[in-house]
Order: C-alpha cells, then structure tokens, then sequence
C-alpha cells in the first residue's frame, strides 16, 4: 500500500478549541496525509476553524461553553451525534485525536469517542495536554477521569503535562505565549506521529509498535531542535533529548520513543545512524525506538529532529509551583538556572561529538566510568 | 637563501598539533631537513576539520614560522590523512594471462592490479591508496613477483585504503586556503611507516601503531606490504578527557598532568606520591595520588591495545607478527608505554623515532615528528612534478606509482 493510500485511512480530529488550533497550525504536507477534521460543540467556532471536515457535536445544545466542565452533559452531547461520527470513522483504519484534558469539551468527548473508535476496530491515539496544577483541583480531578475511560478503552494515550513547561517559563513571559507553546508540543507529537503512520516505507507504519509505547504508557514529553545540515543532527538530537530534562533514571525506565528526522531531501544514512545512536544508547534496554526519516520540509528550511517520549514516569507538582522542576518544552527560552549535563559529565571534550562506538560502548566515555572502576576511593564517574 | 636542491614538504595536520617539516634533497639518499614547525591544532577533533577557520589559521602560523627560518617560499606539500572515516578492504580479481606461453606479463600484471582496485564505494568515498600484496599464478599462492611466471590465470591481492571524501576535501581546502597546494594526500601511519620502520621489520612482519592526539592508526606489514590498515578514534585526548574527569581539573591541567606525571603502568608509582592540584571545582583537590592519575591512564591505554590486538586476532594476524609492534607518534612519549605494550599484547615492543633523514637532528629527533618526516620521504622517494600531482586522484596515482616502481 503506497504512502497516498494509507493516508487515506488515517483521519486526525481535534477536539475543542485546543485541538482545533493544532490541526489548524499544521503544514500543509502533514494535513494531506491525514483528514484533519474539526470537531466542537460551538457552531462559532467551527465556523471559524479553517478545516474543511468540521463535525458538530449534540446539535441541540448551543454552545460548548455551557456545557464545558460538566462530564455528564458533554457524554450526552457525544450520545446525540455517536451515530453521525461512526458514518464519518467508517473506512479509516487509523485515528489520531488532539485536544486539552483541561475540563473542557475534549475532556468529556474524547474518551467516549476512543470508545466508539475502538469498537470499529480503529487504531486510536490521543495527543492530550493535561492542565496546570494552578488551574485547580476541580480540572485535574476530570482530567485524571477522562484519562483512566481512554485507557480502558484501550486507546493509545500521550498525555503531555503542562506543569512541565512552567520551569522554562520567564517571569515576563506573556500568558498567550506560554499557551502556544502549549499547542506546539502536541502539533510536534502529531506531526511525529502522523510521519510514522503513513510513512511509505512501512505501509500502515508499525500500529503495533506504537500501540506498545503508548498503551497505557502515562506521561509523555516531547523535544524538538532543528540542525542546519546533516552534520549538525547530533547535536540537535543531543538538544531534542536535553530538552526532555529527564534524568538518567528516568530515560533507562522511558517505555518508548519516537522519532522524527524531518528534511527537505535525502539524508545520508550515518548522521542518522549517529543521531539516533546518541539518542538509544541513553535509553533503557527495554525501551523500545521507532524512527522514522520525512521529507516534508521546504528547501530553506532546516532539518528538524523531533523526539517523543513515552512512558515516562510521572512527576508530581505542586498548586502554588513552588517545586516545579525545569522542564522541556519544543522551543524553549534560556534556562535561568543550568542543567547539568549528562552528557558533559561523562564525556568531557567530546560532549558534541558523535560517539565512538567499538562493541556498543562509547569510547569518548571514561574507560574507569565504563568499567565501574573506583579510583582514589571515590566511586566510578570521578567528578 | 639560494637552494640548489629539490624542496620537499611533509605537512601532518593533526588533532593537537600542526607539523610541517621541509627537507631539501641533494641526491639520491640525501635528504636535509632544513626547517621545522610545530603549533597547536584547534580546529580539528578526532583527526576531522570541524574548525576551518581555526584550521587554516594554524596551518598559516606554521607555514610562516618554517618560511621564516628557512627562508624559502613553500608552493606544496604532502600531506598526511586520518580520521575515523579511513576505511580498509582487500580486494581480489582473477584475469586470464594474456600469453600462456609466455608467462605474465607487466600488462597482465597492471590489469589485474586495475581490476581488482575496482571496488564498489558509496558515492561519498574515495580510494586513497592502493597497495598491491601478493599474486597467485593458477594455483600457486603467495607470489611477489608474478612476472614471467606461466600459467592461465593469473590473480591479484589488494589492500584498498578508502576515505570519506568530504572529510578528505576539508583538509585539503583548509591547506589551500593558507597558500599550498596539495602534492599527495597519504594515509599516515603509511607516512610514518616510512619514518620509522625498517626494511627487515616489514619482510617478517611487524605493525607500525601511531598514536595522536585524535585517533591511534596502524598498519601491520609483512614481506614488505600493506596487509592491513586501521584507524581508531581514540588517542591522547581521550588519555587527557579521561584525567580531566577523573582528577576533577581543567583540560589544559590535564594535559599537564599526562605530560609531566603520567605513567603508562600505576604499579611503578609509589602510593605514597601526591599531586598537588589547582582544581577549579574541588577546593581541597590537592594531594590526590598520583597513583590515580596512573591508573586512569593504564586503563584507557589497556583497553586502547586491547582493542588492537582484537582488530589483529579478528583479522587472523596476530600469529604473523615476527617483530613486534613500533609504537610512534606523539602518544609514543608517554612513560612506560612501551611496557604496556608489551604487557597487553603479548609482543615486543619498541618505540620508533624518525631515521634516515638529516638536518636539525635534534628538532626532529622525536615520535611526534614520525607522520612529517614519513610525507617528506614519500616525497623524495616516489614524489612528482608539482604539475602532474594537483589532482585529486594523486593518492590512487601515488599507490599505483609506487607499486609500478617496484614491477617496471
């Protein structure tokens, strides 16, 4: 099956006005791929989404913002249009719902619609943000609600955390910013996504593979970085993978990743290697990695390197954000206090090398830190 | 300065250092080293440009200081090649002999020679060197000298020595940009081959090991040919990072510590010796051992010979080495190495200084200088008009020109 014809099992919904503003921001050569379709309870806001499948929920009530927070009314709103979206899923194979679990419209209709997707036989995933800490107990409570009904309904589930994005966040920071930001971690993990589903050299993308990482995989997190050449892929997977903040616990225990090397042509095959490389070695010997290689972008533009996450553990944050970690987020602004780097430490002057790898191991790599080897009394790693 | 004999320039351009030696030739075995410089490299890591800029300006400090001691204008060079890139393959092809009755023939011979050097590379690569090995006349193997042998076929061993061929053009647009052009490009543990190996060595089988700042490269020879050339990115400053980390300093005290403290074997260090270091990150860093500095050294220098000796075992040449190893290069100094050598690999071991050149003994009169003194002989001894070597392909002329030499 060619890439054209895949496409046309795969539909990508988003839902609420979160979910609309994603599909509505993303390029051109993705939306062919996928049927974008809006979907909303607001005759408004459809209106103005410039999709063209736009789905209306439960015509009979007037606007999403009346029934928003209460997940009774939305699962009856879902319950008056079931019928009309099963006639709009029949013949896909593949679908891909965006939208905010933030106690909105998405919150009440995306798990019952993974329901009815799962119960046609659609691979189903969901690209969600979970809201703020500050946003209340009330919003987090129907969030972790709507989470555990898509898990049950065996849909795939990456479920972005924005408490992550607050240690990246400066003190004049305008609010609207922080909230595109927001838009542009989950249009990365869509377009990522959407890049290994219907690319042409696995017709159909590996389902299975991705169902694995994300099936009730918990929190996700996403790292994107552009390279101006071939040559400079290492360093931006470096940056995509430092961008994550996980620690190096954290990554051994990642479920799995996904990643998306984005060019305007043919990539030679060892700064892909390299990159990619630099990025698994980090990982867990049970994580697994899916790649995929596009060429969706424009000569002038760069080469972008994109990196999910799944699986990873969860990290519990305050209301008053007083303990926030420093955290990722797909461009991020200058980190006001230094990470430490993993790579630096244990690395050195090679730290923006590609790794010299003999038998799996990274010869730039201390041999005594390799080994485990203690010296002077002080345990393997030196420094 | 009025010169009356042939100038010849070997320029290594390492990861640490730039070397560029000149020599003048007054007769057949009488080359004179006139002037030597030395300066440190910044723009390359693991024997690759990944400074231009940096690159040429070094090339063009060096160049200056040797112009102005020698007084000479330098044009070209030679100059040598490494880097992770350098890849090794022997290669084989069988052609028919021309004229059973007569025997093979020196076009029998190049034929084979051309057919077997025609190896599939990726578009991105190209052939260095091709260096010729041994021939098979039906089914009599190991010949040396195939000519006028008869038989009906007639078979040819190769030993290709390829590299990336962007890695190749930085290095030689970082040349051309200070001012010279490029004579030959020549892999450089075969440059310092030349440097420091002896005849008899080569015939019973011996590996040369270079060891830079970037990568370690070695060739192991026997009955006087390349059988089997490695390059491996791991090298002096990979002895430096390892002690920048494990001693907690700043890289140049670390390279401090490798030259004025270091040993290749931590037993010959007393525990009682100390340190004193000025560490930037721990206060009261200083009276650390002395010992430990060692064993962080013994260490990646063992699993650097451990890595060697693997290479040689896998390829099925451990076992033809009759003389040893001849470690040059600037990772040569390093105290006791040579011991571990010898520990680690089972092998004598000894360490090879430029020879058979004169002039500035004394400037001269070290490993490090092994790779420069190697490009000025390969110069003198197999070297062209400067009109007939500025193209790219020289190094594949230079390998066949060398290998014609020995049959023409």
């Amino acid at each position: 099956m060619n890439q054209q014809a895949e496409a046309g099992k795969s539909a990508l919904w988003g839902v609420g006005d979160q979910g609309i503003r994603v599909i509505s921001s993303l390029p051109e050569e993705v939306r062919l791929l996928v049927k974008p379709a809006a979907v909303d309870s607001d005759l408004q806001t459809l209106v103005c989404s410039p999709t063209a499948r736009k789905i209306r929920i439960g015509p009979q009530t007037r606007s999403a913002k009346e029934i928003g927070g209460d997940p009774k009314k939305l699962r009856e709103a879902f319950r008056e249009s079931e019928e009309k979206i099963r006639e709009k899923l029949s013949g896909t194979r593949t679908l891909l719902i965006v939208g905010g679990l933030g106690g909105g419209l998405a919150s009440g209709v995306i798990p019952d619609l993974c329901l009815c997707a799962r119960k046609m036989k659609i691979f189903t995933l969901v690209f969600a943000t979970r809201p703020f800490a500050f946003e209340g107990k009330k919003r987090n409570r129907i969030f972790r609600e709507a989470r555990e009904r898509i898990e049950e309904s065996g849909a795939g589930l990456a479920c972005f955390s924005l408490d992550r994005l607050v240690g990246k966040v400066d003190d004049d920071t305008p609010h609207q910013e922080v909230f595109r930001r927001c838009d542009r971690i989950l249009q990365d993990a869509v377009e990522c996504a959407t890049a290994y589903l219907t690319a042409p050299s696995e017709p159909g993308g590996n389902r299975v593979g991705l169902g694995n990482i994300f099936t009730g995989a918990g929190e996700a997190v996403m790292g994107s970085e552009e390279a101006s050449g071939p040559e400079d892929l290492v360093k931006s997977a470096k940056a995509a993978l430092s961008s994550l903040a996980l620690t190096a616990a954290d990554l051994a225990r990642v479920r799995g990743v996904l990643i998306q090397i984005d060019g305007s042509g043919p990539l030679p095959f060892r700064p892909v290697e390299r990159s990619i490389g630099s990025v698994s070695r980090l990982l867990g010997e049970e994580t697994e990695v899916l790649y995929t290689v596009t060429r969706y972008r424009k000569p002038e533009e760069k080469i972008s390197f994109r990196l999910l996450a799944a699986g990873v553990p969860e990290r519990r944050f305050r209301a008053d954000g007083s303990q926030i970690p420093v955290t990722m987020t797909a461009d991020r602004p200058e980190s006001r206090q230094e990470e430490i780097d993993f790579n630096k430490f244990t690395r050195g002057i090679f730290a923006d090398d590609g790794p010299t790898t003999r038998e799996g191991e990274d010869l730039d790599i201390p041999t005594f830190v390799r080994k485990g080897i203690e010296l002077d009394g002080d345990p393997a790693g030196g420094g | 300065m009025n010169r009356s004999g042939e100038i010849i320039a070997g320029l290594d351009v390492g990861t640490t250092k730039i070397c560029l030696l000149v020599a003048e030739r007054t007769g057949e075995e009488d080359i004179r080293v006139i002037g030597a410089a030395i300066r440190p490299s910044e723009g390359l890591r693991k024997g690759e440009v990944v400074n231009v800029a940096r690159t040429v300006e070094a090339i063009k400090n060096t160049l200056s200081q040797v112009e102005n001691t020698c007084e000479i204008k330098l044009g070209s060079v030679y100059a040598g090649v490494t880097g992770a890139h350098v890849e090794s393959y022997n290669s084989r092809a069988i052609l028919p002999i021309s004229n059973p009755s007569a025997g093979v023939s020196r076009k029998d011979i190049a034929a084979a020679v051309e057919a077997a050097s025609r190896f599939s590379l990726p578009s991105d690569r190209e052939i260095l060197h091709v260096l010729p090995q041994e021939f098979a006349v039906d089914d009599r193997t190991g010949i040396v000298e195939p000519e006028g042998i008869k038989g009906s076929r007639l078979e040819a061993n190769v030993h290709l020595v390829t590299g990336r061929t962007p890695a190749i053009n930085d290095i030689l647009n970082c040349v051309q940009q200070a001012g010279l052009d490029v004579e030959e490009t020549v892999l450089q543990q075969l440059a310092s081959s030349l440097a420091v190996m002896r005849e008899e060595e080569q015939e019973s089988g011996a590996v040369l090991i270079d060891i830079g700042g970037g990568t370690t490269d070695y060739a192991f020879f026997r009955n006087s040919m390349v059988r089997h050339t490695r390059v491996i990115s791991v090298g002096g400053d990979h002895v430096t990072n390892d002690i920048r980390i494990g001693m907690r300093v700043l890289v140049r005290q670390a390279e401090e510590l490798k030259k004025k403290y270091a040993s290749a074997l931590a037993e010959r260090v007393g525990d009682e010796e100390t340190l004193t270091l000025p560490s930037p990150l721990v206060p009261s860093s200083g009276g650390r051992s002395r010992k430990t500095l060692c064993r962080i050294v013994e260490l990646r220098l063992m699993e650097l010979f451990g890595l060697i000796r693997g290479d040689l075992e896998k390829a099925g040449l451990l076992q033809n080495i009759g003389s040893g190893l001849v470690l040059t290069g600037g990772g040569a100094l390093l105290r006791d190495i040579r011991e571990l050598a010898e520990r680690e690999t089972g092998l004598p071991v000894r360490i090879g200084l430029p020879r058979g050149i004169c002039g500035l003994r004394e400037a001269i009169d070290s490993p490090v200088y092994s790779t420069a003194v190697g490009l000025v002989k390969y110069g003198c001894k197999w070297g062209m008009n400067q009109s007939t070597l500025t193209d790219r392909s020289g190094g594949v002329i230079g390998g066949f020109r060398r290998w014609l030499e020995r049959y023409f």
